[in-house]
């Protein structure tokens, strides 16, 4: 209590701030809350996966081997299937972030230039990311379908229609080849809806001043994009990518409902190795190796992309 | 006059107008397309879903594959379930979030800026990481296979302190002083001087957190192994993982999950894009 009661002493930065009789109870009951939340649900959690990334780790035995960096090594030299993951989360985050980002900031710039309809255009955009992940992938697998899904019979009758030979069946999700498309495509369409909001906010943020001036100065449509939109836009752009970034490399609902990692382990992604290692194969130890690694990659690329974009940060930030 | 309201004055004639509205509307339908699709498949009988050539509108209207996954798949049960764990989940969160939101942006204390770093932080820790000490401490809980072990990790949220942090700021202080001039308590103010301010923030933040809990999968997969506490996502997602496929129940299925959740949107669409616009930004 002695500690609780020196963290409640106001900020010495800040003295004429006059501390009143009921702040103390309500300053303590915060921290106790976020201090038994974080503490039980985060901190304890972050150091235990870190100490045993080191023991070959299986919860029905009773003692644990200590491995040291064993299962590091397993992943990153060992275990082919590790970098066939990692690779396939990097395709899906790249797919996602690039595709994703690249197409919702023209459809941003396209409704925000567009005078009616705006309510409901953005409506529908948004539509998808309110609707249930598990849910709506089962709904796209259906639409996959290689012989009575709607993208393929939709192919088929626009074939029959113009007269042309019946095209092949198309595995969207069975093939090696096109499983992670597929996947992209459907991150594509769920994700939309909240980056579009979020570059609709900034390119409302921007002063319209801002372009007046830039007509005076005889500037066209296209100068003032990348003159004064896209920089003023980075902020809320880079915000989209490093989220972007961060949540697709940690995917695990379409591929776990869609493909369940497969065909040919095309569509596997680190968390699906992850989840398929600690909760299938009970190898607790191992999940939390893997589950590190992708941790500090996830913190490298977080931190590369914020050094790279930082001058973006600060821009009207 | 602004390049805005110049395209907007030359759409009347400017046929890349057009091909504007066009695109846009193209693009709209591709996204409402998956939805209505679904939607209108729940209403066919399973001969129909998969016949050639395919049918938007339903030719026999059935609710045999709805009747079918309510009842048969327990998906009613399932719904239920979801139901209560996000019902209780969700207004707890909210209040938390308004509390704590409220406490850091309105009072000083020691450490308050580093404990807020540390709170924005965990946000960046992968979720899975954290799965296997989660099951632990639920282990030692002996809260396995209980509605509590998805409800409670779920009342504290990061993201929600942080919104809610950000929104308190336009609660002006002073009168919080007039109503502490007034003699009144420091929860009376929280309660009927700062919430009653911010009612459109409670709201989306709620149906954020409201989303998030009807669509966690991942951590009520590894928690729950009695059928009985299944959460919808979980439902859905062993359905469709177990048994032989029948497309037209789990069609239904996946419509029951997303249907309220759709009507909620259209009801509140203006303070969910509103919310979830400013937490992009405002940091």
């Amino acid at each position: 209590m002695a500690f609780l009661s020196r963290l409640l002493r106001p900020e010495a930065a800040s003295p004429h701030r006059i501390r009143l009789a009921g702040q103390n109870a309500m300053i303590a009951g915060a921290i106790v809350l976020a201090a038994a939340y974080f503490l039980i649900w985060t901190v304890f959690p972050f150091i235990y996966t870190f100490i045993y990334s080191f023991f070959d780790w299986q919860p029905l035995r009773p003692t644990q081997e200590f491995l040291g960096l064993d299962n590091y090594a397993e992943a990153l030299f060992k275990d082919q299937r590790f970098w066939l993951a990692m690779g396939n989360s990097f395709e899906f985050a790249f797919g996602n972030v690039v595709l994703g980002t690249v197409i919702c900031l023209l459809v941003a710039v396209m409704i925000n230039s567009v005078k009616r309809f705006q309510a409901f255009l953005r409506a529908s955009y948004f539509m998808p990311t309110v609707t249930g992940m598990v849910a709506v992938a089962l709904v796209w697998e259906f639409i996959y379908q290689p012989r009575f899904g709607i993208l393929n019979t939709s192919i088929f009758a626009t074939a029959d229609f113009l007269n042309l030979p019946p095209p092949p069946e198309i595995g969207w999700l069975t093939r090696p080849q096109h499983a992670m498309n597929s996947l992209i495509l459907f991150g594509f369409w769920k994700f939309l809806g909240v980056r579009m909001i979020i570059l609709l906010a900034g390119l409302q943020n921007i002063p319209q001043t801002y372009y007046e001036a830039a007509q005076i100065d005889g500037a066209g449509a296209r100068a003032s994009f990348f003159r004064i939109t896209l920089p003023l836009l980075m902020p809320a752009l880079s915000f989209v990518v490093v989220v972007g970034v961060i949540n697709s490399l940690q995917v695990f609902v379409p591929m776990y409902v869609m493909t369940a990692g497969g065909p040919l382990f095309s569509t596997t992604t680190v968390v699906l190795l992850l989840y398929e290692k600690t909760f299938q194969l009970f190898r607790f130890g191992y999940g939390a190796a893997i589950s590190f690694i992708l941790f500090g990659i996830i913190m490298l690329m977080t931190f590369v992309q914020l050094r790279f974009l930082r001058s973006s940060w600060d821009i009207g930030a | 006059m602004t390049t805005a309201t110049a395209r907007r004055i030359r759409l009347r004639i400017d046929p890349g107008a057009v091909l504007l509205y066009l695109l846009l509307f193209i693009g709209a339908f591709a996204m409402l397309f998956p939805v209505l699709w679904m939607g209108m498949s729940t209403f066919k009988a399973e001969a129909e879903i998969s016949q050639y050539p395919p049918s938007f509108l339903p030719k026999t209207f059935t609710l045999e594959p709805l009747i079918a996954a309510w009842t048969k798949i327990k998906f009613g049960r399932y719904f239920m379930n979801s139901l209560l764990v996000t019902g209780v989940a969700t207004p707890l969160s909210v209040l938390t979030s308004a509390y704590l939101g409220f406490v850091w942006n309105k009072y000083d204390f020691r450490f308050k800026e580093p404990m807020f770093y540390v709170i924005i932080a965990t946000m960046m820790i992968p979720g899975p990481m954290l799965l296997i000490p989660h099951y632990q401490v639920v282990l030692w809980a002996n809260l396995l296979n209980t509605y509590a072990s998805i409800i409670v990790p779920a009342v504290v949220t990061p993201y929600g302190i942080f919104l809610m942090r950000q929104f308190m700021h336009s609660v002006p202080n002073e009168l919080l002083d007039a109503g502490r001039i007034d003699g009144a308590s420091e929860p009376r103010l929280f309660v009927f001087v700062a919430l009653p301010l911010v009612p459109s923030s409670l709201a989306a933040l709620g149906i954020i957190q409201f989303l998030a809990n009807w669509d966690n999968l991942l951590w009520p997969l590894v928690v729950l192994t009695n059928t009985a506490k299944y959460t919808l996502a979980v439902g859905l997602a062993t359905f469709a993982a177990e048994y032989e496929r029948n497309f037209a129940v789990q069609n239904a299925g996946a419509f029951i999950a997303v249907f309220p959740v759709v009507i909620a949107f259209l009801l509140f669409q203006r303070q969910i894009i509103r919310g979830i616009a400013l937490t992009g930004l405002k940091g």
